[in-house]
């Protein structure tokens, strides 16, 4: 758990961060968003002390983290960057290894925990553990960040834009990662972005701030229906909340909250992708399949391509209007 | 099958080429004197080693402005080997015209270079370069030519017919004093780049950490390179002599107003803005990123820069010391006039001679050490930045 009070920090006179305080529970995944300049990346390197915080406590799991070694602290929190900060003189193998060596692990150990974060990352050990980062594509170059940032198995995780210069296909991609990773590791992750699709995907708990404060601290879900102001509301997209708000639950959420339709264990008619709508898939997702189609109900599968049952657009409007 | 690549003109192969054969036969290839005082006899190559040697010299030249006309990769790679048989086969050209011109009862004959044959050396040399440039030649390859061109030149050395050359003379007569001021060049060249190496380095590593420095250190050390050598040598003879006469001790490490001293001091102040201005651009354009990630994953102060910056610079700082190094040989050899010993010593008295084998012999040692010194480090260099350092420069800045 982190734990900010009061925090502030002025550069040159200029109030950076003002008072900010924010409790971040262990395992979850919280989204700094605002629009450039409002404190959002200067909070984030101040929890690891990047940047001495001028005023206020900041606590991980109770402790205060000026009670710390500086570089011991920064060596229990995984830090990832948008430029992937990676040494370009050094193999991935040893990109990857740096915390672990620095906290003094044996070498079989480090190179155990290499090969585990790299298989975790989808990256093989085989072919990249000796390459140097010119000769990764960006995604990798940004697995590779991700994963030296989890190599000290730290309970804490920094990550600032560290998707931001992919291009949306990769992203994407590194998302459903970064999510399925979490579901596997529950770290307490720190995420700024600016990118606010990516915030709705991503987030537990999503913390806007502007100017230096923070202006709404809610779940996804509630930040849609209920922006605290105009500037959240403008953040968000005023007209396309409904969409965004869409894409926030599964099909497979109704099925489980809503009267259980009966499961007649057919195989779908004709089963491709566009005519049928996958359990895991997003209301949004579902909505477009069905105007794409024309049709107002459409068959729902699991991923063995059993037919859950029938979604109906009306199902869809109730959902998400509520 | 492909097509095969067209031909296309290399001008400046053409040019050096028809240079050299036109130099090889209006130019005086050597001279024989019949000792040191008497002027020489000078002799066109034909004349002094004879007609086959000659034409075959003439062949290899043509052919190499042949290539140039119609030059294909393919074939600029036998205009490495041709350029590199010709550096081979100018040892021997000296060797026939010993066999040829000089008698037993002449024990103090002495073979001068002349003019075509300086030009011969130089041209090939250049075309050599040229040519493996163009095709992109594999440093193996390269060695390989070197060390056929040097095995050539030992092999004629060997023989024992080189004795006569009034370089080897000159050398031979005063061949303690060479390796003394060989030795001293070094010393010399070698403390005052090492000096300035420490000096320079922690001035970097100062105006790096005060940016407010910058500006002042670096317009100081731009102003010692503007002083002519010779000025700043002299100038450094009166206060260096009012020291050592106030504190006599001085005088027992041989701090004087001449001397290696005033040479040494005169050095590393020209020898500093190359090294500090390379140093500290390659040490602040180390990507901010990468030095963030260090910071962030842990790394002390000291283990950012030891393992971080200082590898990624490196090439950069090699540079400078590369510039120093090649700049403090040729300097050295100026510092003989305020009695610093060295290379130079060989020249100035042979200027005073007017002996042109004694000039020759303080002035070659002195660029052979140069490029030596410049290959050997834009080798290391290159092979710095081959080696993993392509993109360290490239990679994008943190947003804030």
């Amino acid at each position: 758990m982190i734990e900010l009070i009061g925090v502030s920090k002025t550069f040159n006179g200029r109030t950076a961060v003002d008072a900010i305080d924010l409790t971040i529970p262990k395992g979850s995944i919280c989204v700094l968003v605002g629009t450039s300049g409002c404190g959002k990346s200067t909070t984030l390197r101040m929890i690891n002390r990047l940047l001495p915080h001028d005023a206020g406590i900041i606590r991980i799991d109770g402790q205060e983290i000026r009670s710390f070694n500086e570089q011991k602290l920064r060596q229990q929190i995984g830090y990832a960057i948008q430029s992937t900060g990676l040494f370009p003189h050094w193999t991935v193998e040893r990109n990857i290894g740096l915390v672990p060596r620095l906290l003094r692990w044996p070498k079989q150990k480090i190179q155990d925990r290499v090969e585990e974060l790299m298989t975790l990352l989808d990256l093989d050990p085989a072919i990249y553990a000796r390459q140097y980062p010119r000769q990764l594509s960006g995604g990798q170059a940004q697995r590779v960040g991700v994963a030296r940032a989890l190599a000290g198995n730290p309970e804490t995780l920094l990550m600032d834009e560290p998707f931001g210069a992919l291009d949306p296909i990769t992203r994407d991609n590194l998302q459903n990662e970064l999510l399925r990773i979490q579901a596997q590791v529950k770290k307490t992750i720190v995420f700024v972005t600016h990118d606010i699709d990516e915030a709705l995907k991503l987030a537990s708990q999503i913390v806007v701030m502007d100017q230096g404060r923070i202006v709404q601290v809610d779940h996804p879900e509630q930040l849609l229906r209920h922006p605290a102001n105009a500037y959240v509301e403008n953040l968000f997209g005023s007209q396309d909340r409904g969409l965004k708000l869409a894409s926030l639950f599964p099909v497979r959420s109704l099925f489980e909250t809503d009267t259980p339709i009966q499961a007649n264990g057919l195989k779908a008619p004709g089963s491709g992708p566009e005519d049928c709508i996958e359990a895991t898939d997003s209301l949004r997702l579902a909505l477009s399949k069905m105007l794409w189609a024309g049709a107002s109900e459409m068959p729902v599968v699991d991923a063995n391509g059993q037919v859950l049952g029938q979604l109906t657009l009306e199902q869809i409007l109730r959902a998400n209007g509520k | 099958m492909a097509a095969p690549e067209p031909t296309r003109k290399n001008t400046v192969l053409i040019v050096l080429a028809a240079s050299a054969l036109a130099g090889l036969w209006l130019l005086d290839f050597s001279s024989i004197q019949p000792n040191r005082i008497v002027p020489g006899i000078s002799q066109n190559l034909f004349a002094a080693a004879g007609t086959a040697l000659s034409v075959v010299l003439s062949i290899m030249l043509a052919a190499l402005v042949l290539l140039g006309l119609w030059s294909r990769s393919r074939r600029l790679v036998a205009a490495v080997v041709i350029a590199t048989a010709g550096l081979c086969l100018l040892p021997w050209l000296l060797v026939s015209v010993s066999l040829n011109q000089l008698t037993d009862d002449q024990p103090s004959a002495r073979i001068g270079l002349g003019a075509a044959f300086w030009l011969l050396l130089f041209l090939l040399s250049l075309m050599l370069v040229e040519c493996w440039q163009r095709v992109n030649l594999d440093v193996h390859w390269r060695l390989i030519a070197m060390a056929a061109v040097i095995g050539s030149w030992s092999w004629a050395y060997s023989s024992g017919q080189l004795e006569a050359l009034g370089l080897l003379r000159e050398y031979h007569s005063r061949s303690g004093q060479f390796h003394q001021a060989l030795r001293q060049h070094l010393l010399l060249v070698g403390g005052a780049v090492g000096c300035s190496l420490v000096l320079g380095f922690a001035l970097a590593v100062q105006i790096l950490r005060r940016p407010r420095w910058q500006e002042p250190v670096l317009n100081v050390l731009s102003f010692f390179q503007t002083i002519p050598s010779l000025a700043l040598f002299g100038l450094l003879i009166a206060p260096l002599s009012y020291l050592s006469n106030q504190w006599p001790w001085l005088q027992q490490f041989g701090i004087r107003g001449i001397g290696w001293a005033p040479a040494v001091l005169a050095l590393i102040g020209y020898s500093l803005l190359p090294i500090v201005r390379n140093t500290w651009v390659a040490l602040s354009e180390v990507s901010p990123g990468v030095v963030d990630a260090a910071r962030g994953m842990g790394m002390s102060p000291a283990q950012v820069f030891i393992q971080v910056r200082l590898p990624l610079s490196l090439p950069v700082l090699l540079e400078g010391v590369r510039i120093t190094t090649i700049q403090a040989i040729g300097l050295t050899a100026v510092a003989a006039l305020i009695g610093a010993g060295g290379l130079g010593t060989f020249i100035f008295q042979g200027l005073g001679q007017a002996a042109n084998e004694l000039i020759l012999l303080g002035a070659l040692p002195t660029i052979g050490l140069a490029l030596l010194a410049d290959g050997f480090l834009t080798a290391a260099i290159q092979w710095l930045r081959q080696r993993h350092l392509s993109t360290s420069l490239t990679a994008q800045a943190t947003a804030p």
